[in-house]
């Protein structure tokens, strides 16, 4: 299937920060799989050192920005917001 | 003999209450901003708000049933409340709960692993405990075996509490039991003297030591912060801080000294939803260590006029560096932002610094921002190792003295004979003094730089670290005594990032000793690494030579585990 640069750049970061959730979620034992909609931070995924730890190195990975103005915090923060919180274009 | 005395009465309608509070202790100003602001938000909660009268009646319902609960045993004022709770509605209303029965608070982490709660519980003369929603998990396990029986409030169970799956010999007292209660008028009877709340701190023994903070300790930090700060009623204050650090006390009861309302910084966006969350809320004060405004800035959150609704920036608990402090002046640039400098014994912050506006080049050259001149009525001097006075100009240990440095360590007399001493001058007769373990010197423009730790204190995260606790804890997971915790690695301005371990000879592989201290330890003492170390050096004493195991580090001349 053909996908954008858009799309395949956010398959990359959302494949790479799953990457980096795998140790943690063993560690926190977490035993559900993780998808898009699963708030991280609040069933304890993860902690704020994570999110940052997590954060930069998806910056350095794929080569793109984080923007926390992108997320809509009232609603969480989720696999999914994470993701389109990076800029692909 | 106790002076100072005064009396507080309250009712349970809320409607009257006296209070003398020419004497004020940290109830006395949440009461009196609870009578002049009643139907203002006091606190603001995942979108909830709770008017000061909300707040004062939960708290009065809690403390009716502690009081009823302890009506039994004529000595309950030697008693302490524990709070095992985590920013919720409960956890607020049960600090002014302990207050109302003139209990001193003692906050129970529940993100603490479980050893460390139950050493703070057998420490403390905790005979009652506040659970809420977040820390009820925590709560069976720490309680089972503990020798004592405690009283156990659970206001936020919605339903009937398994009791069959906690432990027995407790009172657990629910959500029903409590709305049940009438809310008696407790009365507390306190001087100046009791205490307000007993924080436990990293201890150089390996256990953690406690610091009883009197009413007349926080009250005469709070109204000076006050005196310096003038908060109004419409102000908002961040609250980022765990009860267990001590900068939560200056978050509360300076918003509610002044009618203010405190915002509790959702948990549900990490770091990356605080820049979110000054804007949402229209946060007018703001305080954190530097590290939180360290990983905003990393992230990229601290844009220039990001945050015009500040108007004051307060940082405390670590250094602070100048660069970070530029950067979030120009992000909140209609705010004063202080560096205050001060360790639990002392009570929140003892000393403050206002970066000026306008960059000066001597000023800007220092890796860190000045930590000041001490608050009104305290002093500080520096001195040296026997404790005298250091000449004009030159560094010293910086000692600490007045009304808001404690009476010495809970149930230490040794500890506190050592770090409780005054300088040797006549200047430091009359008032209380602390030996800080830090270095400083004292700039004629400026006031005092902070040079760094002088023993084995340090601070990662903000946090004190005691690095012989984490190596008492590596010790036990490692199964050997050939160990040693080092800060590493070392920023650009010098100051620790993390902390790693040493081991010369273990069976137990690294996961297992890093287990093993993760069971022990907070998240911010476990070593991030493990390093091996092939030939342990030694001094001449026989002791671990930490400046070659440093050298080691420096040189890569350690093997992973």
């Amino acid at each position: 299937m053909l996908m954008s640069n858009s799309s395949s750049k956010s398959e990359i970061i959302r494949s790479t920060i799953l990457e980096l959730l795998t140790p943690r979620l063993s560690r926190s034992g977490f035993r559900n799989g993780v998808d898009a909609s699963t708030q991280l931070l609040e069933v304890g995924l993860i902690d704020s050192k994570d999110l940052l730890d997590i954060i930069l190195e998806v910056e350095e990975r794929c080569a793109v920005e984080f923007d926390a103005e992108r997320i809509d915090f009232e609603s969480g923060l989720t696999l999914g917001s994470l993701i389109s919180a990076f800029a692909t274009s | 003999m106790r002076q100072s005395r005064w009396r507080i009465n309250l009712r349970s309608n809320g409607a009257a209450l006296s209070c003398n509070e020419a004497l004020p202790s940290l109830l006395a100003l949440f009461l009196a901003s609870r009578r002049s602001y009643q139907n203002r938000p006091a606190l603001w909660i995942e979108g909830r708000t709770f008017t000061y009268s909300e707040l004062y009646d939960a708290a009065g319902r809690l403390a009716g049933v502690i009081r009823a609960a302890r009506s039994h045993d004529a000595g309950y004022q030697r008693y302490q409340c524990g709070l095992l709770v985590n920013r919720t509605p409960t956890a607020y209303a049960a600090v002014l709960a302990s207050l109302m029965v003139g209990s001193p608070y003692v906050p129970l982490n529940p993100r603490f692993p479980r050893s460390r709660l139950r050493d703070v519980l057998l420490s403390s003369a905790v005979d009652t405990i506040v659970v809420d929603h977040r820390s009820s998990a925590v709560v069976g396990p720490l309680l089972d075996s503990l020798p004592r029986p405690l009283t156990v409030l659970m206001p936020d169970a919605e339903t009937a509490v398994d009791y069959a799956a906690l432990p027995r010999g407790h009172r657990y007292i629910p959500r029903g039991e409590i709305e049940g209660t009438s809310p008696a008028a407790p009365t507390a009877d306190c001087s100046a003297e009791d205490g307000a709340y007993l924080l436990f701190t990293s201890g150089s023994t390996g256990t953690p030591k406690g610091v009883l903070i009197s009413h007349g300790n926080a009250a005469a930090y709070v109204n000076n912060a006050r005196a310096r700060y003038r908060p109004g009623p419409e102000d908002r204050f961040s609250q980022l801080f765990d009860f267990s650090f001590d900068l939560s006390v200056h978050d509360m009861f300076l918003a509610w000294s002044s009618g203010a309302c405190l915002y509790c910084a959702p948990e549900r966006g990490g770091v990356a939803g605080l820049g979110d969350f000054i804007r949402r809320c229209g946060l007018t004060f703001w305080f954190s260590v530097p590290a939180t405004a360290a990983f905003m800035r990393q992230l990229r959150m601290l844009k220039p006029c990001s945050y015009p609704t500040l108007r004051w920036s307060l940082f405390c608990g670590e250094a602070l560096p100048m660069g970070l402090a530029r950067a979030w002046q120009e992000a909140a640039p209609n705010s004063i932002v202080e560096n205050l400098y001060g360790p639990t014994e002392a009570t929140v912050a003892f000393t403050a610094y206002r970066l000026p506006r306008q960059r000066r080049s001597e000023l800007d050259e220092l890796p860190t921002v000045p930590i000041g001149m001490p608050l009104a009525g305290q002093k500080v001097m520096l001195v040296d190792d026997n404790g005298k006075p250091m000449p004009d100009g030159e560094a010293g240990e910086l000692c600490l003295g007045g009304s808001q440095v404690a009476a010495g360590y809970w149930r230490a007399r040794g500890q506190s004979a050592s770090r409780f001493q005054p300088p040797q001058c006549a200047d430091a007769e009359g008032m209380r003094w602390y030996r800080t373990g830090d270095r400083a010197v004292m700039n004629r423009e400026h006031g005092l730089i902070f040079l760094g730790r002088i023993d084995r204190q340090v601070k990662i995260r903000g946090h004190r670290v005691e690095l012989m606790e984490v190596e008492n804890a590596m010790r036990v997971a490692a199964a050997t005594d050939m160990v040693a915790a080092l800060p590493w690695p070392i920023g650009d301005d010098g100051l620790a990032l993390g902390l790693v371990g040493l081991v010369a000879r273990s069976q137990k592989t690294a996961a297992e000793i890093i287990d093993g201290c993760r069971g022990r330890l907070p998240d911010y003492m476990v070593p991030s690494q493990l390093y091996r170390v092939a030939n342990w050096p030694l001094n001449g004493n026989g002791k671990t030579d930490y400046t070659s195991l440093t050298g080691l580090l420096r040189n890569a001349d350690v093997e992973l585990q």
